[in-house]
C-alpha cells in the first residue's frame, strides 16, 4: 500500500514536474517573506532584513535539487534526460544513425517477419473452439500409413466412447451445373459429425443431422457471391455431380476444414456398412470428450483394433494412430520455419555486431566529450547508464523501422505464399508481434551498447584528456574488440550463406532431376465424368474413344492418351499386391506400389521408353486376361536376378485361391510422388480393363510450334458431352513448376537473407578496415616517408582483412554444419556437408571481404606523409 | 563521515517535524519556527534540510500537503499528519524515549 502510494506520488510528480517546481518556488517565496517580516519585527531595516533572510535560507538552487532528489523521481528524470540527449545525439550524427538504423531495422524486420509467421502458423491455436481436443485418425500398418476405410470409420464412430464426435471427410472438386454450363467448385464430402467436431455451427440455417439425405452446407463467401446472400437460400437446391442437394445452412465466414482455404460447399455423405476392409480414403478427425489427453481414447482404440482385426483376418497388425490436429496441419512446415528463425537470428546478430562497430567508431570521436563529462563529476555508472539508454533508444527506433519492413514482408508472404504455407492467411502484425519487435529492439540496442560501455574506464578517460584525444592504448584494445566482432560477423554470415546455398543447389537439382518423361509439348487436363451413364463400361469406352478421336483430329496434336496419375506429383492410387514366388506368410505385411491405370499409347505420348516386352494394346480388353507393365524400380525390387516377363502378380489382399496376372512389359522409371521421393516401384494396369475408374487425366502431345488452346479443348469436350467441365488444364511443364513452387519460394527467401548477411558482413569489415587505416595514419605516413611502396601498403591491409575473413569463415563452418543438419530433411540429393558448397561459400565471403578492404587500403596510399605528420 | 552525521540529523529532524505537525497542521516556515521556539532557541532547522525532509515524508506517505490561506490571507502550503504518520510518530517517540533514557543512564552512571 505504502509502496503503491509512493509510486503514485513519484509518477504524479514526474508528470507535473513543472507544477512541482512552481509550488516549491511559491513555498520558498512564502518562507522568505515570513522570515523578512520576522527580521523587521526584531528591529532590522528592510534591506538588512532581506539580506539576513537570504543568508539564513541558503542556496535556492541547492534546495530545489535536494527536494527533487528526495521526491524519488531523479532516476526517471535522468532517464528522460538521457533519452532526449540520445535523440539529440542521433540527430546530430545522421550518417551514423542511418547506418545503425538500416542495420538494426533489417535485422529486426527479418526477425519480426519470421516471428509473425511462426506465431501465426505454429504458436497460435487452430481456429476451432477447444482445438487441443481435436485429433486426426489414421490406420497404420507395418509398411504403410493411410486414411480410414468404411469399416474403420463405422467402428470408431460407434465404439469409441471417449470421442464426443467424429467426422470423416474428403476434399475434392464438385461439378456445379449452372445456367452458363458446368463449373467446378472446391468442396468436400463430410459425415454428419462435422459441426460437432469443429464446434462451429451454421450462421444461417442448421447443421447436418444423421438422417439427412442429399443436403449441403455452403460457405459464407459462396452464399454471398453465388446465392445472392439472402435467407431464401435455405431449401433451394444445387445440382452437384449430377445430383440435387438441398442447401440447409450457411457456415460463418472463414470456416474451412483443416488446411482447406477455398472450400465452398460441404455435402453430406453417409458411410454404409462395407463387405470388406478397404479402400482407404476417409480422412477422419475426432473431438476428445474429456480434454486433450489421449490415454482413455488410446485404450479404447486398442480394443477396437482387436475386434476389427479378427473380423477382417487379412489385416492383422493394423493399428490406429491419434495425432493432434495442429501437428497434422502444420506438418513439415515446422522444420522450414524453425530453420528460418535460426537464419534470421544470425542476421540479427550480424546487425548487432555492425552496430557495435559503429558505436565504437563513434565512441572514438566522442571520447573527448565523455572524458570531459567524467572530469566534471559524472560518475562512471551515470555515464554507462547514459550510453546504454542511448543505444536502447537506437534499438527502439530500429524496432520501428523493422516493424515497417516486417509489415511489407508479411503482406507479401500472405499474398504470395498462400498455396505453400498452411494457415498463412492467419499471419499478421498483431500486439504479440509488435511487442516481440520492441523487445528484440531494446535487447539488441542494450547488447550493442554494452561493449562500448565496458570500454569506458575512468583511468583511460583521464589518459585521453592528457593525450588530447589522440588514439592511445584504449584505441588498441578497441581495435581488438572490433577484430573479434568482424570474425563473429563472418562466422554468422557463413552459416547463413551455406544454408541458403544448400537449399538453392537442392532446388536446382530438383528442377533438373530426370522425371523419366519428355515434358515438352505435353498438355493435360482432368476429366470429371458423371456416373450416369459412365459407370457402364460400354458408355465409358465409347466416350474415351470419341474424345480421343476428336482430340487427335485437332491441328498439331500428335497423340492422345489417358492415365489415372501424372508426373511429377499427381499420384492417385497405391495398391498392395503379391508377387508369385514371394507370397506373404501369416502376419507379414504386403508390398505396396504406385498403381496407375493407363490407356494404350500413354507411354509413347509421355515419351516413356519401353525397355522389355510389350505395350498395352487394343486387344487388352475387359474379356481378356489382366496384364501389367512395371517399371525398373519394380524390377529392381522383385526381380533382381529373374526375368520379370516370366513373373506374375496378384493385386490387392493376398488370397491363396486368387488368380495371377502376367507382367508383359518393363518401362523406364517415372516420378509420380514428387521429386523429393524420386521414382518408386510402379505397376501400370490397362485402362481398358479397369473402366470403373472414371476420372482420369487426359494427356495430349502436341507439336511444339502449335500449342493447343484451352478454348479448343473446351469445345471438343462440350461436343462429346456438354455436362463435362474442363478441369486442371495445364502443360506438363507447368505441373513440374508447380511441384517445386514451395521449394523455389523457400530458396528465394533464404537467398535474400544470405544476400543481406553478406552485405552486412562486408560493411562490417569495411568499417573496421577504414578505422584501422584511420588510426594508423602516422605509421603509414612514416613508412611512406621512409619509401614504402603503395602496393606494399595495400597488401598489408588486404592481408589483414583476409586474415579476419578467413578466420571468421572457418569458424562459421562449424556453425553451418550444425545448422545444415537440422534441415537435412529439406535437401534433395545433396548432403548437408557438401564440400563444394562450403568451399564456394568461404571463397565468396573472403572475396567480398577483399573487395570491401580495397577502398580503405587504397585510401592508405593517398596519405600525404607531410600533412599527416604535421597534424600530429 | 559527514554522511553519518547527516543520517542521524535526518532521523531526528523527521521525528521533530512529525511531532510539530501532530499539534496542528502547519506550513514549512512555521514548522521551523515552532521547533526553534519549543527547543528554547536551541535547535535551528536549516531550510536546506527542512524542505527535502518534508518532501521525503510526503513520499513515504507520513504527511500530506494542501494549499490553504493563512490568517493574514496569504496562500501557503500546509502539511498535516496522515494516519501512517501518526503511527510512525508514536513508535519513534517510544524508541526515542528508550534511547534517551539509556543514554542518560550511561551519562549519569557513577561507581
Amino acid at each position: 500500500m505504502a509502496l503503491l502510494r509512493g509510486l503514485i506520488h513519484r509518477l504524479s510528480k514526474l508528470f507535473s514536474s513543472s507544477r512541482v517546481r512552481r509550488e516549491l518556488d511559491e513555498e520558498i517565496r512564502f518562507h522568505l517573506e515570513h522570515e523578512i517580516q520576522k527580521n523587521m519585527l526584531s528591529g532590522m531595516d528592510e534591506a538588512e532584513a532581506v539580506r539576513q533572510a537570504k543568508i539564513d535560507f541558503g542556496g535556492v538552487e541547492n534546495i530545489r535539487e535536494q527536494v527533487s532528489e528526495e521526491s524519488g523521481v531523479r532516476w526517471l528524470e535522468d532517464f528522460v534526460q538521457d533519452v532526449r540527449y540520445g535523440l539529440r545525439g542521433l540527430r546530430k550524427a545522421p550518417v551514423f544513425t542511418a547506418a545503425a538504423l538500416i542495420s538494426l531495422g533489417v535485422g529486426i524486420g527479418a526477425n519480426t517477419a519470421a516471428f509473425s509467421v511462426v506465431n501465426g502458423v505454429l504458436l497460435n491455436p487452430l481456429p476451432y473452439p477447444e482445438q487441443e481436443r481435436l485429433h486426426s485418425l489414421r490406420v497404420e500398418w507395418p509398411t504403410f500409413s493411410g486414411p480410414l476405410a468404411d469399416a474403420d470409420f463405422l467402428g470408431l464412430e460407434q465404439q469409441i466412447e471417449d470421442f464426443s464426435a467424429i467426422v470423416g471427410y474428403g476434399t475434392y472438386g464438385l461439378t456445379l451445373m449452372t445456367p452458363e454450363g458446368p463449373r467446378v467448385i472446391q468442396g468436400a464430402w463430410v459425415t454428419d459429425g462435422m459441426n460437432d467436431v469443429f464446434g462451429i455451427h451454421p450462421a444461417v440455417g442448421r447443421g447436418f443431422k444423421a438422417d439427412d439425405e442429399l443436403v449441403a452446407l455452403v460457405s459464407h463467401e459462396f452464399w454471398q457471391s453465388y446465392l445472392a446472400g439472402t435467407e431464401q437460400v435455405l431449401g433451394t437446391t444445387l445440382e452437384l455431380d449430377e445430383q440435387r442437394y438441398t442447401v440447409i445452412g450457411v457456415m460463418p465466414p472463414g470456416f474451412g476444414l483443416p488446411g482447406q482455404n477455398d472450400g465452398n460447399v460441404w455435402v453430406l455423405r453417409p458411410i454404409t456398412e462395407p463387405t470388406r476392409r478397404g479402400p482407404f480414403y476417409i480422412r477422419a478427425i475426432a473431438r476428445l470428450a474429456h480434454g486433450p489427453e489421449t490415454e482413455v481414447a488410446t485404450a479404447q482404440l486398442r480394443s477396437l483394433e482387436a475386434s476389427l482385426n479378427s473380423r477382417y483376418p487379412s489385416s492383422t497388425e493394423w493399428t490406429y494412430s491419434l495425432t493432434p490436429l495442429k501437428e497434422v496441419v502444420v506438418g513439415e512446415v515446422a522444420t522450414t520455419l524453425l530453420m528460418l528463425f535460426a537464419v534470421v537470428g544470425c542476421v540479427l546478430l550480424i546487425a548487432v555486431a555492425n552496430v557495435i562497430n559503429l558505436l565504437l567508431a563513434r565512441g572514438t570521436s566522442r571520447l573527448h566529450e565523455v572524458a570531459m563529462r567524467s572530469a566534471l563529476g559524472a560518475s562512471r555508472g551515470r555515464l554507462v547508464r547514459q550510453l546504454l539508454t542511448e543505444s536502447a533508444v537506437l534499438g527502439v527506433l530500429g524496432a520501428g523501422v523493422g516493424l515497417g519492413l516486417a509489415w511489407l514482408v508479411t503482406d507479401l508472404l500472405v499474398t504470395r505464399g498462400s498455396e505453400l504455407v498452411p494457415r498463412i492467411e492467419e499471419v499478421g502484425i498483431d500486439t504479440t508481434v509488435t511487442l516481440f519487435a520492441l523487445s528484440i529492439g531494446i535487447i539488441a540496442g542494450v547488447l550493442a551498447g554494452t561493449i562500448p560501455a565496458i570500454n569506458l574506464r575512468p583511468a583511460r578517460l583521464g589518459q585521453t584528456l592528457k593525450e588530447g584525444g589522440r588514439a592511445g592504448t584504449a584505441a588498441r584494445s578497441r581495435g581488438r574488440t572490433r577484430n573479434v566482432l568482424v570474425v563473429a560477423e563472418f562466422a554468422l554470415a557463413l552459416a547463413v550463406l551455406v544454408s541458403s546455398a544448400l537449399l538453392v543447389r537442392s532446388l536446382l537439382r530438383m528442377q533438373t532431376a530426370d522425371l523419366g518423361v519428355h515434358t515438352d509439348g505435353v498438355v493435360s487436363f482432368r476429366l470429371q465424368m458423371p456416373s450416369d451413364p459412365y459407370s457402364e463400361s460400354e458408355a465409358a469406352r465409347t466416350f474415351f474413344a470419341e474424345l480421343k478421336q476428336r482430340l487427335t483430329g485437332l491441328p498439331g496434336v500428335a497423340s492422345v492418351a489417358f492415365s489415372s496419375s501424372l508426373p511429377p506429383d499427381r499420384i492417385t492410387m497405391t495398391n498392395n499386391y503379391t508377387v508369385m514366388g514371394n507370397e506373404p506368410v501369416a502376419g507379414q505385411g504386403q508390398p505396396t506400389a504406385e498403381w496407375i491405370l493407363v490407356s494404350e499409347g500413354y507411354f509413347e505420348t509421355m515419351g516413356i521408353p519401353l525397355l522389355r516386352g510389350r505395350n498395352f494394346t487394343g486387344n487388352d480388353s475387359d474379356d481378356q486376361p489382366r496384364v501389367y507393365v512395371v517399371n525398373q524400380a519394380f524390377v529392381r525390387q522383385h526381380y533382381p536376378d529373374r526375368d520379370p516377363l516370366t513373373g506374375r502378380i496378384q493385386p490387392g489382399n493376398w488370397n491363396p485361391e486368387g488368380g495371377w496376372s502376367d507382367i508383359v512389359g518393363v518401362v523406364g522409371d517415372v516420378v509420380y510422388s514428387g521429386m523429393a521421393d524420386g521414382a518408386q516401384p510402379t505397376v501400370y494396369a490397362a485402362h481398358s480393363q479397369n473402366l470403373g475408374w472414371n476420372n482420369p487425366f487426359a494427356v495430349v502431345r502436341t507439336s511444339r510450334t502449335n500449342v493447343l488452346s484451352v478454348a479448343r479443348v473446351q469445345d471438343v469436350l462440350q461436343a462429346v458431352d456438354p455436362r463435362m467441365p474442363l478441369r486442371q488444364y495445364a502443360s506438363l511443364e507447368q505441373l513440374v513448376a508447380n511441384a517445386t513452387a514451395a521449394d523455389r519460394f523457400r530458396s528465394f527467401l533464404f537467398a535474400i537473407l544470405a544476400a543481406i548477411a553478406l552485405i552486412m558482413a562486408a560493411t562490417g569489415i569495411y568499417g573496421v578496415m577504414s578505422y584501422h587505416v584511420g588510426t594508423r595514419q602516422r605509421e603509414t605516413a612514416i613508412r611512406r616517408a621512409l619509401g614504402a611502396r603503395s602496393t606494399r601498403l595495400v597488401g598489408d591491409i588486404l592481408r589483414e582483412g583476409l586474415l579476419l575473413a578467413t578466420a571468421g569463415s572457418l569458424l562459421g563452418v562449424i556453425g553451418a554444419v550444425a545448422l545444415a543438419h537440422t534441415f537435412s530433411s529439406l535437401l534433395f540429393d545433396i548432403s548437408p556437408t557438401d564440400v563444394a558448397t562450403y568451399v564456394a561459400a568461404v571463397v565468396l565471403l573472403v572475396g567480398v571481404a577483399q573487395v570491401a578492404c580495397l577502398v580503405p587500403s587504397v585510401r592508405a596510399t593517398r596519405v600525404d606523409p607531410v600533412a599527416a605528420l604535421r597534424d600530429e | 563521515m559527514t554522511r553519518q552525521k547527516e543520517d542521524l540529523l535526518k532521523g531526528t529532524l523527521d521525528l521533530l517535524i512529525l511531532k510539530t505537525l501532530d499539534l496542528e497542521p502547519m506550513h514549512g516556515w512555521g514548522i521551523g519556527e515552532r521547533i526553534k521556539v519549543f527547543s528554547g532557541n536551541t535547535l535551528t532547522v536549516p531550510t536546506g534540510s527542512l524542505y527535502p525532509a518534508l518532501q521525503r515524508l510526503l513520499r513515504k506517505g507520513l504527511i500530506a500537503a494542501e494549499w490553504r490561506t493563512t490568517d493574514t490571507n496569504r496562500r501557503a502550503r500546509y502539511y498535516k499528519l496522515t494516519r501512517a504518520g501518526r503511527k510512525q510518530l508514536r513508535e519513534e517517540q517510544q524508541s526515542w524515549a528508550r534511547a534517551s533514557l539509556a543514554v542518560n543512564q550511561v551519562l549519569e552512571a557513577s561507581l
